[in-house]
């Protein structure tokens, strides 16, 4: 072919119309001759010339790249198709934007958040090991000393780390000027903890094997990517600089790469010192060093090669029993369990609820496909008419195919481009609902988009099927069009009931779930913790730093409360070692005349040391028995007061509470510690499942340096931090706080995040399945009421009433959501129950949800039915009655 | 009518066997496509029932192979139209496939009479 010939294929088309037009003169001219009349001979002449159009199509597409040419010429008519019905245009991308990009973005940040190794080299093999107490405890920290142990005996392990979280003031001044000291959140841990990680120094070096030998020798530190580049503006000569750590001159190794975020995904440590500085970091000294019932490290861990889990899990059980023997008072029954790291940190509790979220998002994808599905449907039925007229002007099947594909191609481009806009934006404010500190960074996951994309085309392609059908069967369509569509009809009404039925369903499931968890969301804000958390100001202070002896150190705390209360503005004043949702320790604890089911006498229990006035100061109320008193000193007998909880389950079963009062506790020590006092139960770390058992010791008989004060205002309670600060100074001007913050404060950051962030996404997915739903619903009636139009002109014609029309219709959709509805309350009442943990109290099977989400989906209905409805009344009888 | 959008007679008859027979209609003089159209119609003595329409893409097609060249003209009676002559190139092949469909007779008849070679 010329290739000139594809440019000028317009001119060359009008040059063969020409043509043919002079045969189709000539040959008239020749009939006329054989003495027909003049229109006669022309009908005649052009019945031998054949189809002109096809002959001109013939001619033009040898002129053209047959392929691209048509492929343009599909896109432009599709477009111009697609432009015609605007409303089905925008449902359909409105539809695949929202479930491709909800589910992209959900899946993203759940999978990048939750469900995803730790970044480092080789992360699948790496093993968590955990120890614990007693086969019923869930805390899996082990000791330093068993550590060394396990360090030395295990064959099965390349190498073990461990690490502990360790708060500290930062104080980069003696770095880089100008920088003032921020409270810092990094890692005690081992020497060897990068190495086993894999992970190298991004700057400088990280720790050596010495560094991790002597108590106290070694002030070295490697400080986090972030840090490092936040605080210090990523000064590129840090290395071989001092940082103060609580006062204590570092210095600085390294600097951890970009890409390690760390043991956890949600936090990024600030910085990172040996274990051996504990001495002089934390306030317990160096009993976690010598203390073999002190257990405060994870433990992560490297397998040998070749050495499987089973094989590594045999060995620890069989160390495990001999360190038993070898010190039974700290290892008595004690366990070791190895699994993969990322299941240590997603096999908990907390996992439940990001699980939930991604079984929900995949609902709303699925209600967004059988929405396009039905969609496309419907629409090709509307054009049922059309495409016969097509076939029957001589439209090639192939070509008609070919259209219908290239306007699917077309939608699913647009949904697919809104849905990664969508996904980019979710994935934004999703990221701003999670907790500040560490937030990985989040991208789009291309697993998830494929899913999600693919998803869409296969509901596109499904609702394409009658569009096929119908090209097939054109005759029949052609010969009358509505019995011969009739079949069709009946097979793609099952299919759209179905189809609609199911979005319905799993709408209720969506909205039910959501209900409940908004609700357990108001619950949890108000819900009981226990404590009341507003108007209470904490200051964390640590006079050891400035190397106050542990007995000025007490003082220190004691005079700082009177001083506290005598602040105007303040009710009480307190302090304790502990604040709830912030930290927190647990000891093991033994009971006289208690043992567990599995015969072993140690419980592992958290514990709070608190000064006398600490349960005012909280709003924890005391059930029976006395607070502390400041004669509770380390002269005084030894005694605790206990929650309700571990009351009623150690002490005193369903008996009342003041038969606690005299029982007698011990610790490792083994001196006993006489009850007197029982507290209302309240919540320390999560909230949610039922308080966990708590022991309260006086701070003045078994406090460490390190304290909380715990001041309850009249107002708002941070107004008063500048006062507080200034009576620190005034008592002891070397005394830094550590933090200051609030407790409403620390509870909601802390203990409400996470609900918050499944009660907004929860709820987001119901409303998005919602819309979904009523927007297919719409559709379908809409496509329903108009096939029925020329019936309802008739209704009216014959003189229905407008409300009684109105009625038939509305009841045809409530009909198509009855069963749904029903099928959807059901199947909910079956799965909600898996997430009464997460549900604080808020019944799963809660009436007044399931009736409101009835209820707003009968309403949607009604609308949607509705508002089809109205607009075909509104059509003239006279013009419904041509309407066919 | 055509379902398949296709012309029917590029569709039932041996490929190329149309374009040989506009190229012998052309070898006498040159023709416009009505002439040629029937002047085929005729010679086959309507054995060959053409779409008249069908004409003109193989027309087209065969200018495109440089076999025929077109003009326009005036007709017997005094019509605008279209005429096609044969180029050196088609007068080639006119004679080359000639002689191919000569052979290909041939071989046809042979393998439907193949009893009656070998009586004789």
């Amino acid at each position: 072919m010329n290739p000139l010939r594809f440019f000028r294929r317009r001119r060359w088309d009008a040059e063969r119309a020409a043509e043919l037009e002079s045969y189709v003169e000539m040959e008239t001219a020749r009939q006329i001759e054989t003495g027909l009349s003049p229109a006669d001979a022309r009908a005649a002449a052009r019945r031998k010339l054949g189809n002109e159009t096809l002959i001109r199509e013939a001619i033009y597409e040898m002129n053209t790249v047959a392929f691209l040419d048509s492929l343009w010429r599909d896109l432009r008519l599709a477009v111009r198709n697609l432009r015609r019905n605007p409303s089905f245009t925008i449902v359909v991308v409105i539809t695949l934007a929202l479930g491709i990009g909800a589910n992209t973005a959900i899946f993203s940040v759940v999978d990048g958040a939750m469900f995803r190794p730790l970044t480092v080299p080789d992360a699948h093999h790496l093993v968590a090991v955990d120890t614990a107490a007693s086969r019923e405890t869930r805390y899996g920290n082990s000791s330093y000393l068993d550590w060394l142990d396990f360090r030395a005996r295990s064959h099965s392990f390349q190498d073990l780390a461990i690490f502990s979280d360790l708060s500290a003031s930062l104080n980069p001044a003696g770095a880089v000027p100008g920088v003032s000291p921020q409270l810092a959140r990094g890692l005690m841990v081992s020497d060897n903890f990068f190495s086993t990680l894999g992970v190298p120094a991004g700057l400088g070096r990280t720790f050596l094997p010495e560094e991790g030998k002597a108590p106290g020798r070694d002030p070295v530190v490697v400080l986090g990517y972030g840090f490092w580049r936040n605080a210090l503006a990523a000064d590129p000569s840090i290395v071989g600089k001092q940082v103060r750590l609580n006062a204590h001159s570092f210095t600085v190794i390294g600097v951890a790469p970009e890409w390690f975020t760390g043991v956890e995904l949600f936090q990024r440590p600030d910085f990172y010192v040996p274990v051996m500085m504990t001495t002089v970091l934390s306030p317990d000294g160096d009993g976690l060093l010598v203390n073999r019932s002190w257990r405060s490290f994870a433990m992560d861990a490297r397998l040998r090669p070749g050495v499987t889990l089973e094989q590594a899990q045999a060995e620890l059980t069989v160390l495990m029993r001999e360190l038993e023997r070898q010190y039974p008072e700290s290892n008595r029954n004690t366990v070791g369990i190895v699994r993969y790291e990322m299941e240590r940190r997603t096999d908990g509790n907390g996992s439940m609820a990001p699980k939930i979220v991604l079984a929900l998002v995949g609902l709303v994808l699925f209600i967004a496909a059988a929405n396009v599905a039905s969609l496309m449907m419907a629409r090709a039925f509307s054009r049922m008419r059309e495409t016969s007229t097509q076939l029957a002007m001589g439209a090639s099947r192939f070509r008609l195919v070919r259209q219908f594909l290239t306007e699917s191609a077309i939608l699913a481009a647009l949904g697919l481009s809104a849905g990664v806009l969508m996904a980019a934006a979710c994935i934004r404010e999703l990221a701003a609902l999670l907790p500040a500190d560490g937030t990985p960074l989040f991208q789009i996951d291309r697993r998830a988009l494929a899913w999600a994309a693919g998803s869409a085309l296969v509901a596109i392609l499904f609702g394409l099927a009658p569009a096929l059908l119908s090209v097939r069967d054109a005759w029949a369509a052609v010969a009358s069009t509505r019995t011969a569509v009739s079949g069709h009809f009946a097979f793609s009404g099952i299919a759209r009931r179905f189809l609609i039925g199911g979005q319905v369903a799993l709408s209720v499931m969506l909205l039910i779930a959501a209900g409940l968890f908004s609700r357990a969301f108001v619950r949890a804000q108000g819900i009981d913790l226990g404590f009341r958390p507003d108007h209470v100001l904490l200051v964390e202070t640590d006079p050891s730093l400035q190397g106050l002896p542990p007995e000025k150190s007490a003082l220190f705390h004691r005079q700082l409360v009177e001083r506290a209360v005598a602040v105007s503005g303040v009710r009480s004043a307190s302090f304790a070692a502990w604040v709830p949702f912030v930290n927190g320790d647990s000891w093991d604890l033994s009971i006289d005349g208690y043992t567990t089911p599995g015969g072993d006498k140690w419980v592992d229990t958290t514990n709070n040391r608190v000064s006398p006035g600490y349960f005012a100061t909280m709003g924890i109320p005391l059930l029976c028995g006395r607070e502390f008193r400041w004669q509770d000193d380390r002269k005084a007998p030894l005694v605790a007061i206990v929650n309700e909880a571990l009351a009623r389950r150690y002490l005193i079963g369903q008996a009342s509470v003041e038969k606690a009062l005299g029982h007698i506790l011990r610790l490792r020590e083994g001196v006993p510690i006489q009850v007197v006092g029982v507290a209302a139960d309240s919540n320390v770390g999560i909230i949610g499942p039922p308080p966990d058992p708590v022991v309260y010791l006086p701070a003045m008989q078994m406090g460490g340096p390190r304290m909380t004060l715990h001041v309850r205002t009249a107002g708002d309670p941070a107004s008063l931090a500048p006062l507080i600060r200034s009576q620190i100074a005034a008592l002891n001007p070397e005394v830094v706080p550590i933090r200051v913050d609030t407790l409403r404060n620390v509870v909601n950051e802390r203990g409400l995040a996470g609900t918050r962030l499944t009660a907004v996404l929860t709820a987001s997915f119901g409303a998005l399945g919602l819309l979904l739903s009523v927007v297919g619903l719409y559709g379908v009636v809409s496509f329903m009421v108009g096939r029925r139009t020329q019936e309802i002109g008739v209704r009216m014609a014959l003189g229905a009433s407008r409300g009684r029309v109105l009625r038939m219709i509305v009841a045809n959709g409530l009909a198509l959501v009855s069963v749904g509805l029903v099928v959807g309350l059901a199947a909910s009442m079956a799965v909600t129950r898996l997430m009464s943990d997460l549900l604080f109290g808020v019944s799963p099977w809660d009436i007044g949800t399931f009736v409101s989400i009835a209820a707003i989906l009968v309403l949607s209905a009604i609308a949607a039915s509705a508002i089809p409805a109205i607009r075909a009344m509104r059509v003239d009888p006279m013009t419904a009655l041509r309407y066919e | 009518m055509g379902r398949t959008g296709k012309a029917p007679l590029e569709s039932e008859m041996v490929q190329g066997t149309l374009d040989l027979l506009i190229l012998k209609t052309l070898a006498a003089a040159p023709a416009h496509g009505h002439t040629i159209a029937h002047a085929i119609e005729r010679r086959s003595e309507d054995v060959l029932q053409v779409e008249h329409g069908s004409l003109y893409p193989a027309l087209h097609r065969l200018e495109g192979r440089g076999w025929i060249a077109s003009f326009w003209g005036t007709s017997e009676n005094n019509r605008k139209a279209r005429y096609y002559r044969l180029t050196a190139d088609g007068r080639k092949q006119l004679l080359q496939q000639t002689s191919r469909w000569e052979q290909l007779v041939e071989a046809i008849g042979r393998v439907l009479h193949p009893a009656v070679e070998e009586e004789q």
